[in-house]
Protein backbone atom coordinates (compact mmCIF):
# COMPACT_ATOMS: atom_id res chain seq x y z
CA UNK A 1 0.00 0.00 0.00
CA UNK A 2 2.73 2.38 0.97
CA UNK A 3 4.75 1.65 -2.14
CA UNK A 4 1.66 2.29 -4.22
CA UNK A 5 1.20 5.69 -2.63
CA UNK A 6 4.87 6.44 -3.17
CA UNK A 7 4.64 5.51 -6.83
CA UNK A 8 1.55 7.63 -7.26
CA UNK A 9 3.34 10.56 -5.65
CA UNK A 10 6.40 10.25 -7.84
CA UNK A 11 4.23 9.96 -10.96
CA UNK A 12 2.29 13.04 -9.99
CA UNK A 13 5.43 14.94 -9.13
CA UNK A 14 7.08 14.15 -12.46
CA UNK A 15 3.98 15.03 -14.46
CA UNK A 16 3.72 18.33 -12.56
CA UNK A 17 7.39 19.08 -13.25
CA UNK A 18 6.88 18.22 -16.91
CA UNK A 19 3.82 20.47 -17.10
CA UNK A 20 5.80 23.31 -15.57
CA UNK A 21 8.52 22.80 -18.17
CA UNK A 22 5.92 22.70 -20.96
CA UNK A 23 4.23 25.89 -19.76
CA UNK A 24 7.60 27.60 -19.63
CA UNK A 25 8.20 26.62 -23.24
CA UNK A 26 4.78 27.77 -24.39
CA UNK A 27 5.41 31.14 -22.78
CA UNK A 28 8.54 31.59 -24.89
CA UNK A 29 6.31 31.93 -27.93
CA UNK A 30 8.53 34.49 -29.60
CA UNK A 31 11.56 32.25 -29.19
CA UNK A 32 10.29 29.18 -31.01
CA UNK A 33 8.06 31.05 -33.41
CA UNK A 34 10.87 33.35 -34.56
CA UNK A 35 13.48 30.61 -34.71
CA UNK A 36 11.15 28.33 -36.69
CA UNK A 37 10.20 31.12 -39.06
CA UNK A 38 13.85 32.05 -39.46
CA UNK A 39 14.70 28.43 -40.36
CA UNK A 40 12.29 28.67 -43.29
CA UNK A 41 13.57 32.08 -44.37
CA UNK A 42 17.06 30.65 -44.57
CA UNK A 43 15.82 27.92 -46.89
CA UNK A 44 14.57 30.63 -49.21
CA UNK A 45 17.96 32.26 -49.05
CA UNK A 46 19.80 29.12 -50.11
CA UNK A 47 17.60 28.62 -53.15
CA UNK A 48 15.03 30.93 -54.66
CA UNK A 49 12.40 28.24 -54.57
CA UNK A 50 13.04 27.52 -50.90
CA UNK A 51 10.51 25.06 -49.52
CA UNK A 52 8.59 25.27 -52.82
CA UNK A 53 11.19 22.89 -54.15
CA UNK A 54 9.86 20.26 -51.74
CA UNK A 55 6.32 21.22 -52.68
CA UNK A 56 7.12 20.68 -56.34
CA UNK A 57 8.42 17.20 -55.65
CA UNK A 58 5.35 16.45 -53.53
CA UNK A 59 3.14 17.65 -56.37
CA UNK A 60 4.91 15.39 -58.86
CA UNK A 61 4.66 12.40 -56.53
CA UNK A 62 0.95 12.98 -55.98
CA UNK A 63 0.26 13.58 -59.65
CA UNK A 64 2.13 10.54 -60.94
CA UNK A 65 1.38 8.06 -58.18
CA UNK A 66 -2.19 9.30 -57.89
CA UNK A 67 -2.86 8.34 -61.48
CA UNK A 68 -0.91 5.09 -61.13
CA UNK A 69 -2.64 3.91 -57.97
CA UNK A 70 -6.08 4.85 -59.21
CA UNK A 71 -5.42 2.60 -62.21
CA UNK A 72 -4.09 -0.26 -60.09
CA UNK A 73 -6.95 -0.07 -57.61
CA UNK A 74 -9.36 0.62 -60.48
CA UNK A 75 -10.78 3.67 -58.77
CA UNK A 76 -12.24 6.79 -60.28
CA UNK A 77 -9.41 9.32 -60.39
CA UNK A 78 -11.72 12.17 -59.37
CA UNK A 79 -12.59 10.20 -56.30
CA UNK A 80 -9.13 8.84 -55.49
CA UNK A 81 -6.80 11.75 -56.14
CA UNK A 82 -8.20 14.13 -53.46
CA UNK A 83 -8.14 11.28 -50.92
CA UNK A 84 -4.55 10.41 -51.76
CA UNK A 85 -3.33 14.01 -51.98
CA UNK A 86 -4.64 15.01 -48.55
CA UNK A 87 -3.43 11.83 -46.87
CA UNK A 88 0.00 12.07 -48.46
CA UNK A 89 0.55 15.74 -47.57
CA UNK A 90 -0.61 15.25 -43.99
CA UNK A 91 1.58 12.19 -43.65
CA UNK A 92 4.64 13.95 -45.10
CA UNK A 93 4.20 16.72 -42.53
CA UNK A 94 3.67 14.40 -39.59
CA UNK A 95 6.53 12.06 -40.50
CA UNK A 96 8.90 15.00 -41.02
CA UNK A 97 8.08 16.31 -37.54
CA UNK A 98 8.76 12.93 -35.90
CA UNK A 99 11.93 12.40 -37.94
CA UNK A 100 13.15 15.86 -36.96
CA UNK A 101 12.32 15.08 -33.34
CA UNK A 102 14.86 12.22 -33.41
CA UNK A 103 17.56 14.88 -33.38
CA UNK A 104 15.29 17.35 -31.58
CA UNK A 105 17.80 17.92 -28.79
CA UNK A 106 21.08 16.74 -30.33
CA UNK A 107 20.85 19.23 -33.21
CA UNK A 108 20.60 22.07 -30.66
CA UNK A 109 23.42 20.77 -28.48
CA UNK A 110 25.33 24.04 -28.81
CA UNK A 111 22.40 25.94 -27.31
CA UNK A 112 21.51 23.36 -24.66
CA UNK A 113 25.07 23.41 -23.30
CA UNK A 114 25.11 27.19 -22.94
CA UNK A 115 21.75 28.24 -21.67
CA UNK A 116 18.78 26.70 -19.97
CA UNK A 117 15.63 26.95 -22.04
CA UNK A 118 12.58 24.80 -21.26
CA UNK A 119 13.21 21.71 -23.37
CA UNK A 120 9.91 21.62 -25.31
CA UNK A 121 10.97 24.98 -26.80
CA UNK A 122 13.25 23.11 -29.22
CA UNK A 123 10.44 20.83 -30.37
CA UNK A 124 8.01 23.71 -30.75
CA UNK A 125 10.61 25.33 -32.99
CA UNK A 126 10.59 22.19 -35.15
CA UNK A 127 6.78 22.14 -35.10
CA UNK A 128 6.69 25.74 -36.26
CA UNK A 129 9.12 24.95 -39.06
CA UNK A 130 7.14 21.93 -40.22
CA UNK A 131 3.80 23.72 -40.03
CA UNK A 132 5.18 26.42 -42.31
CA UNK A 133 6.31 23.76 -44.78
CA UNK A 134 2.85 22.18 -44.52
CA UNK A 135 1.46 25.58 -45.47
CA UNK A 136 3.47 25.38 -48.69
CA UNK A 137 2.37 21.83 -49.42
CA UNK A 138 -1.27 22.73 -48.77
CA UNK A 139 -1.20 24.50 -52.12
CA UNK A 140 -1.00 21.09 -53.81
CA UNK A 141 -4.05 19.93 -51.86
CA UNK A 142 -6.00 23.05 -52.80
CA UNK A 143 -5.08 22.57 -56.45
CA UNK A 144 -6.14 18.92 -56.43
CA UNK A 145 -9.43 19.71 -54.68
CA UNK A 146 -10.22 22.39 -57.23
CA UNK A 147 -9.20 20.19 -60.12
CA UNK A 148 -11.45 17.40 -58.91
CA UNK A 149 -14.33 19.75 -58.14
CA UNK A 150 -14.38 19.06 -54.42
CA UNK A 151 -15.91 22.20 -52.97
CA UNK A 152 -15.50 23.82 -49.56
CA UNK A 153 -18.34 22.80 -47.29
CA UNK A 154 -19.36 23.93 -43.85
CA UNK A 155 -17.92 20.70 -42.48
CA UNK A 156 -14.56 21.49 -44.10
CA UNK A 157 -13.84 23.95 -41.32
CA UNK A 158 -13.55 20.95 -39.01
CA UNK A 159 -10.30 20.06 -40.75
CA UNK A 160 -8.72 23.05 -39.04
CA UNK A 161 -9.81 21.70 -35.67
CA UNK A 162 -8.41 18.35 -36.75
CA UNK A 163 -5.11 19.91 -37.75
CA UNK A 164 -4.85 21.67 -34.39
CA UNK A 165 -5.47 18.40 -32.55
CA UNK A 166 -2.94 16.47 -34.63
CA UNK A 167 -0.38 19.26 -34.22
CA UNK A 168 -0.74 18.78 -30.48
CA UNK A 169 -0.32 15.03 -30.94
CA UNK A 170 2.82 15.57 -33.02
CA UNK A 171 4.40 17.88 -30.44
CA UNK A 172 3.67 15.50 -27.57
CA UNK A 173 5.00 12.53 -29.51
CA UNK A 174 8.07 14.60 -30.47
CA UNK A 175 8.88 15.14 -26.79
CA UNK A 176 8.85 11.40 -26.13
CA UNK A 177 10.87 10.62 -29.27
CA UNK A 178 13.42 13.39 -28.67
CA UNK A 179 14.11 12.34 -25.09
CA UNK A 180 14.50 8.66 -25.99
CA UNK A 181 16.69 9.43 -28.99
CA UNK A 182 18.91 11.75 -26.95
CA UNK A 183 19.56 8.93 -24.51
CA UNK A 184 19.81 6.02 -26.95
CA UNK A 185 21.69 6.93 -30.08
CA UNK A 186 20.66 3.85 -32.05
CA UNK A 187 16.96 4.74 -31.90
CA UNK A 188 16.63 7.27 -34.77
CA UNK A 189 16.98 4.63 -37.52
CA UNK A 190 14.41 2.50 -35.69
CA UNK A 191 11.98 5.43 -35.62
CA UNK A 192 12.65 5.98 -39.33
CA UNK A 193 11.82 2.40 -40.26
CA UNK A 194 8.75 2.37 -38.04
CA UNK A 195 7.45 5.46 -39.82
CA UNK A 196 8.11 3.78 -43.14
CA UNK A 197 6.13 0.70 -42.15
CA UNK A 198 3.31 2.80 -40.75
CA UNK A 199 3.06 4.71 -44.01
CA UNK A 200 2.09 1.51 -45.80
CA UNK A 201 -0.01 0.17 -42.94
CA UNK A 202 -2.12 3.33 -42.71
CA UNK A 203 -4.80 4.04 -45.32
CA UNK A 204 -3.02 6.72 -47.30
CA UNK A 205 -2.39 4.92 -50.59
CA UNK A 206 -5.31 2.58 -50.18
CA UNK A 207 -8.76 3.28 -48.89
CA UNK A 208 -9.87 2.17 -45.43
CA UNK A 209 -12.61 -0.11 -46.79
CA UNK A 210 -10.14 -2.17 -48.82
CA UNK A 211 -9.05 -4.53 -46.05
CA UNK A 212 -12.47 -6.18 -45.58
CA UNK A 213 -11.92 -8.95 -43.00
CA UNK A 214 -8.85 -7.21 -41.57
CA UNK A 215 -10.68 -3.93 -41.06
CA UNK A 216 -9.75 -3.97 -37.36
CA UNK A 217 -6.12 -3.34 -38.33
CA UNK A 218 -7.23 0.04 -39.59
CA UNK A 219 -9.47 0.79 -36.67
CA UNK A 220 -6.84 0.22 -33.99
CA UNK A 221 -4.25 2.30 -35.83
CA UNK A 222 -4.23 5.74 -34.17
CA UNK A 223 -2.43 7.21 -37.17
CA UNK A 224 -5.49 6.41 -39.30
CA UNK A 225 -7.74 8.37 -36.95
CA UNK A 226 -5.33 11.30 -36.78
CA UNK A 227 -5.38 11.55 -40.56
CA UNK A 228 -9.14 11.06 -40.77
CA UNK A 229 -9.97 14.09 -38.61
CA UNK A 230 -8.15 16.24 -41.17
CA UNK A 231 -8.92 14.36 -44.36
CA UNK A 232 -12.66 13.63 -44.16
CA UNK A 233 -13.82 17.22 -43.50
CA UNK A 234 -11.79 18.38 -46.50
CA UNK A 235 -13.57 15.77 -48.61
CA UNK A 236 -16.85 17.21 -47.36
CA UNK A 237 -17.67 14.38 -44.94
CA UNK A 238 -18.04 14.12 -41.20
CA UNK A 239 -15.34 12.15 -39.42
CA UNK A 240 -16.51 9.33 -37.15
CA UNK A 241 -16.92 10.08 -33.49
CA UNK A 242 -14.50 7.18 -32.90
CA UNK A 243 -11.80 9.06 -34.80
CA UNK A 244 -12.18 12.01 -32.46
CA UNK A 245 -12.26 9.58 -29.56
CA UNK A 246 -8.96 8.02 -30.63
CA UNK A 247 -7.40 11.42 -31.22
CA UNK A 248 -8.51 12.75 -27.83
CA UNK A 249 -7.36 9.51 -26.20
CA UNK A 250 -3.94 9.81 -27.89
CA UNK A 251 -3.60 13.34 -26.61
CA UNK A 252 -4.30 12.23 -23.05
CA UNK A 253 -1.99 9.19 -23.18
CA UNK A 254 0.82 10.94 -25.09
CA UNK A 255 0.38 14.05 -22.98
CA UNK A 256 0.80 12.17 -19.73
CA UNK A 257 3.74 10.13 -21.02
CA UNK A 258 5.45 13.18 -22.49
CA UNK A 259 5.03 15.25 -19.32
CA UNK A 260 6.06 12.37 -17.09
CA UNK A 261 9.16 11.63 -19.16
CA UNK A 262 10.00 15.30 -19.36
CA UNK A 263 9.61 15.79 -15.62
CA UNK A 264 11.73 12.74 -14.94
CA UNK A 265 14.53 13.34 -17.43
CA UNK A 266 14.73 17.10 -17.91
CA UNK A 267 17.71 17.46 -15.60
CA UNK A 268 19.63 14.74 -17.39
CA UNK A 269 19.19 15.82 -21.00
CA UNK A 270 22.10 18.27 -20.86
CA UNK A 271 24.34 15.50 -19.53
CA UNK A 272 23.53 13.32 -22.52
CA UNK A 273 24.73 15.88 -25.05
CA UNK B 1 17.94 40.92 -5.78
CA UNK B 2 20.79 38.80 -7.02
CA UNK B 3 22.34 35.88 -5.25
CA UNK B 4 24.02 32.56 -5.87
CA UNK B 5 23.83 30.04 -3.10
CA UNK B 6 25.63 26.75 -3.55
CA UNK B 7 25.48 24.17 -0.83
CA UNK B 8 27.70 21.10 -1.28
CA UNK B 9 26.83 20.73 -4.93
CA UNK B 10 28.02 17.67 -6.85
CA UNK B 11 28.01 17.45 -10.62
CA UNK B 12 28.73 14.08 -12.18
CA UNK B 13 28.98 13.17 -15.83
CA UNK B 14 27.96 9.68 -16.82
CA UNK B 15 30.56 8.21 -19.15
CA UNK B 16 28.49 6.16 -21.53
CA UNK B 17 30.21 3.63 -23.71
CA UNK B 18 28.69 2.48 -26.97
CA UNK B 19 26.64 -0.22 -25.27
CA UNK B 20 25.11 2.20 -22.80
CA UNK B 21 24.00 4.44 -25.61
CA UNK B 22 22.46 1.57 -27.49
CA UNK B 23 18.83 0.71 -26.92
CA UNK B 24 19.39 -2.73 -28.43
CA UNK B 25 22.23 -3.54 -26.05
CA UNK B 26 20.24 -2.35 -23.07
CA UNK B 27 17.34 -4.52 -24.13
CA UNK B 28 19.54 -7.60 -24.57
CA UNK B 29 21.26 -6.98 -21.28
CA UNK B 30 18.03 -6.67 -19.39
CA UNK B 31 16.96 -10.01 -20.88
CA UNK B 32 20.18 -11.80 -19.97
CA UNK B 33 21.13 -9.60 -17.07
CA UNK B 34 22.60 -11.09 -13.94
CA UNK B 35 23.74 -14.28 -15.56
CA UNK B 36 26.45 -12.79 -17.67
CA UNK B 37 27.03 -10.08 -15.15
CA UNK B 38 28.10 -7.49 -17.68
CA UNK B 39 25.54 -4.96 -16.66
CA UNK B 40 28.43 -2.99 -15.25
CA UNK B 41 27.78 0.28 -13.56
CA UNK B 42 28.14 3.35 -15.72
CA UNK B 43 31.39 5.11 -14.91
CA UNK B 44 30.85 8.60 -13.68
CA UNK B 45 33.26 11.46 -13.62
CA UNK B 46 32.81 13.79 -10.73
CA UNK B 47 33.32 17.25 -12.20
CA UNK B 48 32.29 19.15 -9.09
CA UNK B 49 32.60 17.70 -5.63
CA UNK B 50 30.91 19.21 -2.60
CA UNK B 51 31.30 22.79 -3.75
CA UNK B 52 29.80 25.41 -1.46
CA UNK B 53 29.81 29.18 -1.58
CA UNK B 54 27.42 32.04 -1.24
CA UNK B 55 27.48 35.16 -3.40
CA UNK B 56 25.71 38.41 -2.67
CA UNK B 57 25.46 41.61 -4.69
CA UNK B 58 28.86 43.24 -5.05
CA UNK B 59 30.76 39.96 -5.09
CA UNK B 60 33.24 39.34 -7.88
CA UNK B 61 34.16 35.71 -7.64
CA UNK B 62 37.28 34.38 -9.33
CA UNK B 63 37.43 30.69 -10.17
CA UNK B 64 41.00 29.65 -10.52
CA UNK B 65 42.29 26.28 -11.62
CA UNK B 66 43.85 24.23 -14.37
CA UNK B 67 42.12 22.78 -17.40
CA UNK B 68 39.59 20.24 -16.29
CA UNK B 69 39.42 21.50 -12.73
CA UNK B 70 35.69 22.16 -13.05
CA UNK B 71 35.61 25.91 -13.71
CA UNK B 72 33.47 25.83 -16.82
CA UNK B 73 31.24 23.13 -15.37
CA UNK B 74 30.61 25.33 -12.36
CA UNK B 75 29.76 28.27 -14.61
CA UNK B 76 27.35 26.10 -16.55
CA UNK B 77 25.81 24.78 -13.36
CA UNK B 78 25.16 28.36 -12.25
CA UNK B 79 23.68 29.07 -15.69
CA UNK B 80 21.23 26.22 -15.06
CA UNK B 81 22.55 23.91 -17.76
CA UNK B 82 23.80 21.17 -15.44
CA UNK B 83 21.63 20.52 -12.47
CA UNK B 84 23.66 19.22 -9.52
CA UNK B 85 23.17 15.55 -8.73
CA UNK B 86 23.19 16.31 -5.03
CA UNK B 87 23.42 19.49 -3.03
CA UNK B 88 21.47 22.66 -3.43
CA UNK B 89 22.05 25.48 -5.87
CA UNK B 90 19.82 28.53 -5.72
CA UNK B 91 20.34 31.30 -8.22
CA UNK B 92 18.22 34.43 -8.27
CA UNK B 93 18.62 37.20 -10.80
CA UNK B 94 18.96 37.48 -14.53
CA UNK B 95 22.01 35.65 -15.82
CA UNK B 96 24.23 36.69 -18.69
CA UNK B 97 26.51 33.94 -19.84
CA UNK B 98 29.54 35.16 -21.74
CA UNK B 99 30.90 31.63 -21.99
CA UNK B 100 30.13 31.35 -25.68
CA UNK B 101 29.77 34.65 -27.50
CA UNK B 102 28.42 32.91 -30.57
CA UNK B 103 25.44 31.28 -28.88
CA UNK B 104 22.79 30.37 -31.42
CA UNK B 105 24.46 32.30 -34.22
CA UNK B 106 23.69 31.13 -37.72
CA UNK B 107 26.20 31.71 -40.49
CA UNK B 108 23.56 31.95 -43.20
CA UNK B 109 21.49 34.54 -41.36
CA UNK B 110 22.30 38.23 -41.56
CA UNK B 111 23.81 40.19 -38.70
CA UNK B 112 20.46 41.74 -37.84
CA UNK B 113 18.72 38.37 -37.87
CA UNK B 114 21.41 37.03 -35.59
CA UNK B 115 20.79 39.84 -33.14
CA UNK B 116 17.11 38.91 -33.07
CA UNK B 117 17.91 35.21 -32.82
CA UNK B 118 20.11 35.77 -29.79
CA UNK B 119 17.54 38.06 -28.24
CA UNK B 120 14.76 35.51 -28.43
CA UNK B 121 17.07 32.70 -27.29
CA UNK B 122 17.76 34.72 -24.17
CA UNK B 123 14.03 34.90 -23.58
CA UNK B 124 13.31 38.39 -24.91
CA UNK B 125 10.23 39.04 -27.01
CA UNK B 126 10.57 39.87 -30.69
CA UNK B 127 10.02 43.54 -29.96
CA UNK B 128 12.56 43.62 -27.15
CA UNK B 129 15.08 41.91 -29.43
CA UNK B 130 14.52 44.54 -32.09
CA UNK B 131 15.50 47.21 -29.59
CA UNK B 132 18.98 45.70 -29.32
CA UNK B 133 19.71 46.30 -32.98
CA UNK B 134 20.55 50.00 -32.79
CA UNK B 135 22.87 49.58 -29.86
CA UNK B 136 24.73 46.68 -31.48
CA UNK B 137 24.90 48.41 -34.85
CA UNK B 138 26.33 51.55 -33.31
CA UNK B 139 28.91 49.73 -31.27
CA UNK B 140 30.11 47.22 -33.89
CA UNK B 141 30.26 49.83 -36.69
CA UNK B 142 29.45 47.00 -39.07
CA UNK B 143 27.11 49.26 -41.06
CA UNK B 144 25.79 47.61 -44.19
CA UNK B 145 27.47 44.36 -43.26
CA UNK B 146 24.68 43.82 -40.75
CA UNK B 147 22.36 42.90 -43.58
CA UNK B 148 24.85 40.41 -45.03
CA UNK B 149 25.08 36.75 -44.00
CA UNK B 150 27.38 36.36 -41.02
CA UNK B 151 29.43 33.71 -42.83
CA UNK B 152 30.80 36.47 -45.06
CA UNK B 153 32.29 38.23 -42.01
CA UNK B 154 35.95 38.14 -41.10
CA UNK B 155 36.80 36.49 -37.78
CA UNK B 156 37.20 39.90 -36.21
CA UNK B 157 33.83 41.12 -37.41
CA UNK B 158 32.23 37.92 -36.25
CA UNK B 159 33.69 38.34 -32.78
CA UNK B 160 32.63 41.98 -32.62
CA UNK B 161 29.07 41.03 -33.36
CA UNK B 162 29.01 38.19 -30.84
CA UNK B 163 30.60 40.38 -28.20
CA UNK B 164 28.25 43.29 -28.80
CA UNK B 165 25.13 41.12 -28.66
CA UNK B 166 26.32 39.32 -25.54
CA UNK B 167 26.87 42.58 -23.71
CA UNK B 168 23.71 44.29 -24.96
CA UNK B 169 21.33 42.94 -22.36
CA UNK B 170 21.84 43.95 -18.76
CA UNK B 171 22.07 41.15 -16.24
CA UNK B 172 22.33 40.70 -12.49
CA UNK B 173 24.79 37.85 -12.67
CA UNK B 174 27.53 37.71 -15.28
CA UNK B 175 29.35 34.46 -16.02
CA UNK B 176 32.65 34.71 -17.87
CA UNK B 177 35.13 32.09 -18.98
CA UNK B 178 38.43 33.92 -19.29
CA UNK B 179 38.57 37.62 -19.93
CA UNK B 180 37.10 38.80 -23.18
CA UNK B 181 39.22 40.56 -25.64
CA UNK B 182 38.18 41.15 -29.18
CA UNK B 183 39.31 42.95 -32.29
CA UNK B 184 42.17 45.19 -33.25
CA UNK B 185 43.89 47.58 -30.87
CA UNK B 186 41.49 50.46 -31.47
CA UNK B 187 38.42 48.32 -31.12
CA UNK B 188 39.85 46.55 -28.12
CA UNK B 189 39.81 49.68 -26.05
CA UNK B 190 36.18 50.35 -26.90
CA UNK B 191 35.36 46.72 -26.17
CA UNK B 192 36.99 46.99 -22.77
CA UNK B 193 35.00 50.15 -22.04
CA UNK B 194 31.80 48.44 -23.01
CA UNK B 195 32.62 45.40 -20.91
CA UNK B 196 33.51 47.57 -17.96
CA UNK B 197 30.19 49.34 -18.09
CA UNK B 198 28.37 46.10 -18.64
CA UNK B 199 29.98 44.63 -15.54
CA UNK B 200 29.39 47.79 -13.56
CA UNK B 201 25.66 47.48 -14.17
CA UNK B 202 25.65 43.87 -13.01
CA UNK B 203 25.62 42.80 -9.39
CA UNK B 204 27.61 39.60 -9.33
CA UNK B 205 30.48 38.45 -11.52
CA UNK B 206 31.82 34.93 -11.70
CA UNK B 207 35.02 34.87 -13.72
CA UNK B 208 36.88 31.64 -14.47
CA UNK B 209 40.51 31.75 -15.50
CA UNK B 210 43.82 29.90 -15.53
CA UNK B 211 45.50 33.11 -14.65
CA UNK B 212 45.90 33.85 -11.00
CA UNK B 213 47.14 37.33 -11.83
CA UNK B 214 44.02 38.25 -13.77
CA UNK B 215 41.81 37.12 -10.93
CA UNK B 216 43.92 38.95 -8.36
CA UNK B 217 43.35 42.10 -10.35
CA UNK B 218 39.65 41.65 -10.80
CA UNK B 219 38.04 39.75 -8.02
CA UNK B 220 36.97 40.33 -4.46
CA UNK B 221 36.76 36.63 -3.73
CA UNK B 222 38.64 33.63 -4.97
CA UNK B 223 38.02 29.94 -5.20
CA UNK B 224 40.81 27.61 -6.17
CA UNK B 225 39.39 24.51 -7.80
CA UNK B 226 41.27 21.30 -8.29
CA UNK B 227 39.66 18.10 -9.55
CA UNK B 228 36.30 19.65 -8.89
CA UNK B 229 36.99 20.34 -5.23
CA UNK B 230 37.55 23.64 -3.54
CA UNK B 231 41.23 23.64 -2.56
CA UNK B 232 41.09 27.04 -1.03
CA UNK B 233 38.79 30.02 -0.87
CA UNK B 234 39.63 33.47 0.32
CA UNK B 235 38.60 37.09 0.14
CA UNK B 236 40.91 39.69 -1.25
CA UNK B 237 41.14 43.28 -2.32
CA UNK B 238 41.51 43.49 -6.07
CA UNK B 239 44.94 44.76 -7.05
CA UNK B 240 43.33 47.26 -9.32
CA UNK B 241 41.24 49.15 -6.83
CA UNK B 242 37.59 49.06 -7.75
CA UNK B 243 36.47 52.27 -9.34
CA UNK B 244 32.95 53.43 -8.86
CA UNK B 245 31.69 53.67 -12.37
CA UNK B 246 29.60 56.59 -13.37
CA UNK B 247 28.63 57.48 -16.90
CA UNK B 248 30.56 60.77 -16.71
CA UNK B 249 33.81 59.08 -15.88
CA UNK B 250 33.79 56.68 -18.75
CA UNK B 251 36.83 58.35 -20.26
CA UNK B 252 39.07 57.42 -17.38
CA UNK B 253 38.40 53.77 -17.59
CA UNK B 254 40.76 51.78 -19.63
CA UNK B 255 43.64 54.18 -19.25
CA UNK B 256 45.36 52.31 -16.50
CA UNK B 257 48.38 50.26 -17.54
CA UNK B 258 47.46 47.07 -19.27
CA UNK B 259 48.48 43.97 -17.41
CA UNK B 260 49.89 41.41 -19.72
CA UNK B 261 50.84 38.00 -18.65
CA UNK B 262 53.28 35.76 -20.47
CA UNK B 263 51.44 32.56 -19.60
CA UNK B 264 48.38 33.55 -21.50
CA UNK B 265 49.93 35.01 -24.55
CA UNK B 266 50.16 31.75 -26.46
CA UNK B 267 46.57 30.78 -26.13
CA UNK B 268 44.45 31.07 -29.19
CA UNK B 269 41.87 33.76 -29.05
CA UNK B 270 43.15 35.13 -25.79
CA UNK B 271 44.76 38.41 -26.51
CA UNK B 272 46.40 40.49 -23.78
CA UNK B 273 44.43 41.16 -20.72
CA UNK B 274 42.41 43.87 -19.31
CA UNK B 275 42.66 47.44 -18.76
CA UNK B 276 41.41 48.55 -15.44
CA UNK B 277 37.95 47.53 -14.61
CA UNK B 278 35.69 49.41 -12.35
CA UNK B 279 32.65 48.18 -10.64
CA UNK B 280 30.05 49.45 -8.35
CA UNK B 281 28.92 46.80 -5.89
Amino acid sequence: METLTAIRWSLGLNVARGAYEMLGALKLRDTWAYCGWQDIRLRYRRSILGPWWLTASTAVTIGVLGVLWSQIFQLDIQEYLPFYAIGYVVWTWFAAQINDACSGFTQFEHIIKQTRLPYPTYLLRLAMRNLLILGHHAVVVVAVLMLCHVGWHAVSWLSIVGLALVTLVSVLLSIVVAICCARYRDLPPVVGSLLQVMFFLTPILWQPGALRSYAWVVNVNPLFHWIEVIRLPLLGRWPDATSYGWTAGSIVVLGLSALWLLGRQRDRIAYWM
Amino acid sequence: MASVDADRIVVEFPLYNVAHRSFKQQLLQSATGGRIGQRGEITVVRALDQVSFRLKPGDRLGLWGHNGSGKTTLLRAIAGVYRPVTGRLDVTGRIASLIDLNLGMDGEASGIENIRLRGVLLGLSRRESDRLIDDVAEFTELGDFLSMPVRTYSTGMHMRLGFAISTAIDADIVLMDEWLSVGDADFQKRAQDRLTHFLARSKILVLASHSEQLLKDMCTRMIHLEHGRIQAAWEQTPAQAPVATEPGRAGEIGQAPVATEPGRAGEPGQAPVPSSVGWAG
